[in-house]
């Protein structure tokens, strides 16, 4: 018997028993849907934060303090060690800025809005992924002159002004400082990220650092945020600016500055959710071969049931090698559509749990071929015994059972 | 066609040995058409299973077309009854779930005839035993009589040297039993070579030899008729 017709009898055999074939797909279904609904949501939530880490700027990185140590101004990051770390890293950056922060309010007629104002310089909007709507951004001029100007968010321009065209516009804000007002040169808008929380009735804008040094005071900063051209080798390149930076503050001990990257960060995500999918799939695979083992306890019932069937078989012809394939195909062929249901059920779930965790799911090529592959195989392994027992009859005494 | 010399069987259950055949010799020519009688417990079974290659004998000789059975593998056993036996069984054992079509046509699958050809081949068995129009039916929609023809169009299927049948008429009522010996008279004047075991005299005395087997050997080997026909047999591929 060649393998199309061993194929086609096994079929319709299934298709003769369909309760009892469902029935005993049952474990193998639970086992893939659960797994693949798991790795679906895994692989979907990991890929969001990838995306998100991508949208942040994947090689951006930050230097900051031990929060745990005191510390005094003199220690904290200022404009002069930006200014050495851009003379020496410069050709390695796309962009290195400190940032200070003005919290004001702007009054639109009675309404109040709060608005943060970040204290950055010319080189914030290489760091921060912000696409300049209008205008520009700040550049050197504002910052060596200390100019009073301003890059504001396009969505607030939309709701406040009802129009963009506001460049040279002055905008009075409301700080602790006083009031103060602002040259309107540029609007920004920035791409969503699920790192945004909140929103709302608040703003961020941004205005040259030195001017904000100016009007404050403050010259000290316990965070410096940089990007990096090359994604290759970063916590070295870290390893270095901190090196840097611990030797213009040499009289604060070693261990103060620390530094922090999305790749680094990344990593350890991925391998949490690695870790998760391991776990999963070592529970689900306990639940395949529980599967396994339901399927091979029903193909003893059939092979038993069908022990006339067997001897008959054989009297016509049919060698221990054809009935050996066929029962094996058989519980193959079970166990692969249950493995096919499984995959089906498995991203309707996914799809149900994405749609509650608000990750889109995705599932790869690989995994489902894995889990066709695995459903098939644990078919067959566990056909083996039924199918040898059956393989190895009698036909004189099967011919004989009632 | 078939030469046993000197056959025995011996069955063993624990501490206890039955000799259920003890030295037969037998050699049944191509074209004839024997029918072996015996009551009950004679052996008839057990030469009927070793004459069907289901079986090996303890001891002794059995040759089927030139070969010998007992150094055959398991592998080889299948070919033969697959190609040179047709087995009709008193139970008639078709298969209920499949067609009667599929059920003609299933030696000729083990066989790895190609589809087309195979159906065309169990058509034409199914016509000669008179059942066209039948060939969808399965099994259980049919009477005993007309299952007991599928069964006859299943061991004709593989146009094999020899048919055996095993108390072919012993589940079928007198009319029935009349047809399905005619079917048989008619298949052995065409060529085939038959061996019949049944345990009613009348329907032995309707083949050519009669031979009588009682405890295990053969006790008497009468002739009723000469074999027929004589040449070769109409083959239905």
């Amino acid at each position: 018997m060649n393998g199309m017709e061993s194929l086609k009898m096994a079929i319709y055999t299934i298709w003769s028993n369909k309760m009892r074939t469902l029935l005993t797909m049952l474990g193998i279904v639970i086992g893939i849907s659960s797994v693949i609904a798991l790795v679906s949501v895994g692989q979907g939530s990991q890929k969001k934060i990838q995306k998100d880490f991508a949208n942040m700027g994947a090689n951006r990185a930050q230097l900051y303090m031990d929060y745990e140590k005191e510390v005094d101004e003199t220690a904290m990051y200022n404009r002069r060690d930006i200014d050495a770390i851009r003379r020496t890293f410069g050709n390695q950056l796309n962009g290195i800025s400190a940032s200070g922060s003005l919290s004001g309010k702007f009054f639109s007629g009675k309404k109040e809005i709060s608005m943060n104002v970040n204290a950055v310089n010319e080189t914030f909007n290489r760091i921060e992924n912000l696409k300049i709507a209008k205008g520009r951004f700040l550049n050197k001029s504002d910052l060596d002159e200390s100019k009073a100007t301003i890059v504001l968010d396009a969505a607030f321009a939309d709701k406040v002004h009802k129009t963009r065209d506001i460049l040279g516009q002055r905008i009075t804000l409301q700080t602790d400082e006083g009031s103060t007002s602002f040259l309107i040169v540029g609007l920004y808008t920035k791409q969503k990220s699920s790192f945004d929380f909140g929103g709302g009735n608040s703003y961020t804008a941004y205005a040259p650092i030195s001017y904000v040094e100016m009007e404050t005071g403050n010259m000290a900063y316990d965070s410096v945020t940089l990007s990096f051209k090359e994604s290759d080798r970063i916590d070295q390149k870290l390893a270095a600016i901190t090196q840097l930076v611990e030797k213009r503050h040499n009289e604060v001990g070693s261990g103060l500055y620390r530094s922090y990257n999305a790749e680094r960060e990344m990593a350890m995500m991925n391998k949490i959710t690695g870790q998760m999918t391991l776990l999963v799939s070592v529970i689900a695979g306990i639940s395949l071969v529980v599967g396994g083992i339901g399927i091979m306890n029903i193909m003893l019932v059939s092979v038993t049931e069908r022990t006339r069937e067997i001897g008959i078989r054989k009297a016509i012809g049919a060698s221990r090698f054809d009935i050996l394939g066929q029962f094996l195909i058989e519980s193959a062929l079970v166990s692969l559509f249950g493995g096919l249901i499984g995959i089906a059920f498995g991203m309707g779930i996914g799809q149900v749990i994405g749609g509650f965790m608000k990750i889109p799911p995705a599932v790869s090529p690989q995994v489902i071929m894995i889990a066709v592959v695995f459903s098939s195989a644990i078919g067959l392994f566990f056909g083996i015994y039924p199918a040898n027992k059956a393989s190895n009859l009698d036909p004189i005494e099967a011919l004989r059972y009632e | 066609m078939l030469r046993l010399k000197g056959i025995e069987k011996t069955y063993q259950t624990g501490t206890l040995s039955f000799k259920a055949l003890r030295g037969v010799d037998l050699v049944v020519e191509e074209g004839d058409f024997v029918s072996i009688i015996g009551p009950s417990g004679s052996g008839k079974s057990t030469m009927m299973n070793i004459l069907g290659c289901l079986d090996r004998a303890t001891a002794g000789t059995y040759i089927v077309d030139g070969e010998d059975v007992a150094k055959q593998p398991d592998a080889k056993l299948s070919q033969f009854r697959n190609r040179k036996i047709g087995f009709v069984f008193q139970a008639f054992n078709l298969l209920p779930k499949l067609s009667n079509l599929a059920n003609v046509e299933l030696p000729m699958v083990y066989a790895k005839v190609d589809a087309s050809k195979r159906k065309a081949m169990a058509l034409r068995a199914l016509e000669k035993v008179g059942l066209k129009g039948k060939e969808m039916n399965k099994p259980t929609e049919i009477s005993g009589g007309q299952k007991q023809r599928v069964a006859i169009a299943r061991a004709l299927a593989m146009n094999p040297g020899i048919i055996l049948a095993d108390e072919p008429t012993g589940n079928l009522d007198s009319s029935t039993t009349m047809e399905i010996m005619r079917i048989f008279q008619d298949l052995n004047r065409e060529g085939h070579t038959i061996v019949m075991i049944t345990h009613e005299p009348e329907i032995a005395e309707m083949t050519n030899r009669v031979v009588t087997i009682r405890d295990g050997l053969i006790t008497d080997d009468t002739r009723l008729r000469p074999i027929k026909a004589g040449g070769k047999k109409e083959s239905v591929a």
